[in-house]
């Protein structure tokens, strides 16, 4: 079933997007890249690494 | 050097293009970059932390894209985009599904300011596959 508040923020979103100029577009871009990255890190550093399972 | 931590490629590339300018070679950024401009902003992460990829002779790429490159301020330089009606027909060469959705937001983003007919001749420049993938796209198919 699909999320109308989902469906609106998404709309919401692109619109937004939409209104960005070029030069704030490659900003946005860089500014994304830099947090999907922390993310990542961050997660690599909170998982351990999984153990192979028992036989 | 730009860069400071992992996810600056965008900044690396400002690097990278520096070099190539001192040199004097043409160049225009296509790929998620682009994409950015046209479209859609959608994160890369890449595993190797900041990574540029040069690619040089293209095939089937149009003499005049260099010339179309669209020049947009970025950190304080300037990076020279590919066309949207470029980066539309490089996404359709390859005709993969992610390739294909990657097409078709610049082309939604743009809602008609989309040359065709310039694409219909770029597209063709990359064989009747990428021309066959233009013509469902605009279909909607």
């Amino acid at each position: 079933m699909k999320s109308r508040l989902a469906e609106a923020q998404r709309r919401s979103l692109s619109e937004a997007m939409r209104r960005l100029t070029p030069e704030q577009r490659l900003d946005a871009y860089l500014v994304h890249c830099r947090l999907v990255m922390a993310l990542q890190q961050g997660g690599a550093r909170r998982v351990p690494a999984t153990k192979p399972p028992r036989a | 050097m730009r860069t400071r931590q992992a996810g600056e490629s965008a900044l690396l590339l400002l690097d990278a293009v520096d070099v190539l300018a001192r040199v004097g070679i043409r160049y225009a950024v296509i790929g998620a970059m682009a994409a950015a401009v046209h479209g859609v902003v959608r994160a890369l992460s890449d595993p190797f932390g900041n990574r540029v990829d040069l690619l040089f002779g293209l095939r089937g790429l149009h003499a005049e894209a260099f010339a179309r490159a669209v020049p947009i301020p970025f950190q304080g330089g300037e990076l020279r985009v590919a066309s949207g009606e470029d980066c539309i027909a490089m996404k359709l060469f390859p005709d993969g599904p992610q390739d294909r959705l990657d097409a078709q937001h610049p082309r939604a983003a743009a809602a008609g300011s989309v040359d065709s007919r310039l694409l219909q001749e770029i597209a063709s420049g990359y064989g009747p596959e990428t021309v066959a993938a233009w013509d469902r796209l605009r279909a909607g198919s």
